[in-house]
């Protein structure tokens, strides 16, 4: 203990000491009152981390350069239970493809993230490459606007910083960033929309 | 095969013009014959690498062993600083917490930023906020109470880093010094009210180190955190006292705490060598001999003074606010959707930017959204003129406690101001470690 600081406390400021600790008592209740008013009723007891709504998202293509880190931290999901599996796949093709065939002038994506494998007449299955996708949407829009809506994107835990603010979530347009529980921290489309199941 | 190929491109425009009301696909799920079987999402968030799902799963857990390391840490340098006098402990904190809370956390989230969370929180119910978050915002608070600024000392991921680049202290004109002490106060007060009304998280957006931490950001966050620290090497801590809005609650508090540095560990023998020691200018000499003070009567007449103003200072502020209301609510992005919306629908024009296409093709009535955006302008007026007020409250007691008489024997740091960095320590002849050298080089 540092004896000092116990003297200066007696001898100047004996006035001063029991005016502040009476503040400081104020100052504790007033700490204590404030915290367990504002956990009171609320259930984000485990916290939260950002997620995009992909019902809500417009495929500005702000994703994708809005975020603090480049590549973004969003990247494209497929759910195959709503996929078409179409041959001409509105997502993976430009709007008047040359040919139909895996040749980049043709490709939708900018870096050929989405994958094409036959499966069987006239079906194929797109699969993305995660490490490529920049999460810019393209694929996302060419689908919601002329297939089935199986594309979509979402935030990546693995990589999102969890900024305070999400920087992306200040840039979107649709206003379809939103905080959720970190015990649920996708929010996946089904097989239909509206979310059912087929 | 092509026919097919042509076929399926009519059927593809034929359905695109079927507008999805139904919950229905516009292409059905195909059956296929060669056993294929259809995966589920891909890339699978939910078995995505173990590493993923292993962070995940015990997310919710490391968020509060986040609250306890900071309670550790607040510890720790409670322990470094008072009771070990260390300035080299205080100065191996502040590095483990540039490591750990910076590098290895990210720098976020930390007390600085939570002020909006708790603004936001408090002023709107449906805002997510978790003890954790709230521990983050009030451990530090606490301790202030108790044991002065030690945050900043060397818990603060924003502050170590100026800390430790902080080599040749120069000293900043009173009178500047002063002057810009008061922008924290503004930069808390917009903080709050931008927070709290839904214009957004300025203090984060205008972080300047955290994208030092992160390793990424803005090109100008980026820029702007590199000249704070190349300015931080000159001036001590420069986000500290000219702009932290985290610092003036710790100072108000701290006011309060009775335990304080004390530049000697027993005796001051007024040799001022610690006169120059503290970066922040948070030592205040001993009060002058009462012959050389100016006379009681002219500082009665100032404080006298001050109180008369105190009214209509306050009163100008509130009024300053409130007709800064409506220029600020055009920073909120409903009221700017609102702006472009409704002028594009006079105009009979189509959606002319991404924000306005998203709202309208969602077809929310334009009624419903006139009524949220003239609710937000009203809080905006409202909090902007309270702010105001605030504001003039806070720069009018500042001036009296400049005017206000001190009684002070010794020399002795401004509890407030110092951010217990431990540096004086160093200087002063009646520390032990001091003696000892003094000793040996003699
Ligand atoms: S910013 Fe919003 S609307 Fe744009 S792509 Fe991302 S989620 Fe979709
Ligand atoms: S188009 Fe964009 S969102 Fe889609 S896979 Fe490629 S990079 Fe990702
Ligand atoms: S929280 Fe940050 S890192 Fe994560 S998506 Fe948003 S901007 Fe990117
Ligand atoms: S003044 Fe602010 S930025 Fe500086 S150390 Fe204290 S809390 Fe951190």
């Amino acid at each position: 203990m540092n004896e000092d600081i116990r003297q200066d406390s007696d001898s100047a400021k004996q006035v001063g000491l029991s005016r502040r600790s009476f503040l400081k008592m104020c100052g504790i209740s007033a700490i204590a009152l404030a915290g367990s008013a504002m956990v009171y009723k609320r259930k984000e007891l485990t916290g939260t981390v950002w997620q995009l709504d992909p019902e809500k998202c417009i495929q500005c293509g702000r994703c994708a350069t809005a975020c603090v880190l480049t590549p973004s931290a969003v990247k494209c999901v497929h759910c195959f239970a709503r996929c078409g599996y179409c041959d001409l796949c509105s997502g993976y093709f430009v709007q008047k493809p040359v040919a139909l065939d895996t040749g980049a002038e043709n490709q939708l994506c900018p870096t050929g993230a989405l994958k094409r494998t036959f499966i069987e007449d006239p079906y194929f299955q797109y699969t993305i490459d995660e490490k490529l996708c920049i999460g810019c949407g393209r694929c996302v829009k060419g689908c919601a606007d002329f297939g089935n809506g199986s594309l979509f994107l979402q935030i990546r835990h693995s990589r999102c910083k969890q900024c305070n603010e999400c920087a992306i979530a200040v840039a979107c347009p649709a206003s379809a960033f939103k905080r959720v529980p970190v015990t649920n921290p996708y929010l996946m489309k089904t097989d239909v929309p509206g979310g059912g199941k087929a | 095969m092509n026919i097919l190929r042509k076929m399926s491109a009519c059927l593809a425009l034929f359905f695109a013009a079927v507008p999805l009301l139904t919950a229905q696909n516009r292409f059905p799920k195909p059956d296929f014959t060669n056993g294929y079987k259809i995966p589920e999402l891909s890339p699978l968030p939910s078995a995505a690498s173990p590493v993923e799902r292993l962070m995940l799963s015990i997310a919710p857990y490391l968020q509060y062993a986040v609250v306890a390391v900071l309670l550790i840490f607040l510890l720790l340098s409670c322990y470094f600083l008072y009771r070990k006098r260390s300035r080299r402990g205080v100065l191996v904190m502040a590095l483990a917490t540039v490591a750990f809370f910076g590098f290895i956390i990210g720098g976020c989230i930390c007390p600085v930023g939570s002020i909006q969370n708790v603004a936001a929180a408090v002023f709107n119910p449906a805002f997510p906020i978790s003890p954790v978050v709230l521990g983050i915002f009030l451990l530090p608070l606490f301790f202030a109470l108790f044991a002065g600024r030690v945050f900043c000392g060397s818990v603060c991921p924003l502050g170590t880093i100026q800390e430790i680049v902080n080599f040749y202290p120069l000293k900043v004109p009173p009178l500047l010094d002063r002057i810009l002490r008061t922008i924290p106060l503004f930069y808390l007060g917009f903080g709050v009210l931008f927070a709290a009304t839904g214009i957004g998280f300025i203090i984060c957006r205008f972080d300047p180190f955290v994208g030092l931490y992160r390793m990424a950001g803005p090109f100008f966050i980026l820029t702007s955190g590199g000249g704070l620290l190349l300015l931080g090497v000159f001036v001590a801590r420069p986000y500290c006292r000219y702009l932290c809005p985290y610092g003036v609650l710790l100072g108000w508090l701290s006011r309060l705490s009775s335990r304080r540095v004390s530049i000697t560990p027993d005796e001051c023998i007024r040799c001022r060598l610690c006169e120059n020691a503290c970066p922040v200018d948070a030592i205040m000499p001993p009060s002058p001999p009462n012959q050389d003070r100016e006379p009681m009567r002219k500082s009665l007449h100032r404080i006298i003074l001050l109180l008369i103003l105190l009214p209509m200072t306050a009163a100008a502020g509130g009024v300053t606010g409130y007709f800064l209301g409506n220029p600020l609510s055009l920073l909120h992005p409903r009221v700017e959707l609102y702006r472009q919306v409704s002028t594009e629908l006079a105009a009979g024009e189509r959606p002319q930017t991404d924000e306005s296409l998203a709202f309208r093709s969602a077809g929310t009535p334009v009624a419903e959204l006139q009524k949220e955006v003239s609710a937000v302008v009203s809080n905006i007026r409202l909090g902007s003129c309270i702010l105001g007020i605030f504001i003039a409250l806070a720069i009018m007691a500042r001036l009296f406690n400049f005017s206000k008489r001190r009684e002070q024997k010794d020399y002795q740091v401004d509890n407030s101001l110092c951010v217990c960095c431990g540096r004086c320590y160093n200087v002063c002849p009646r520390d032990k470690r001091n003696r000892i050298m003094l000793k040996e080089s003699e």
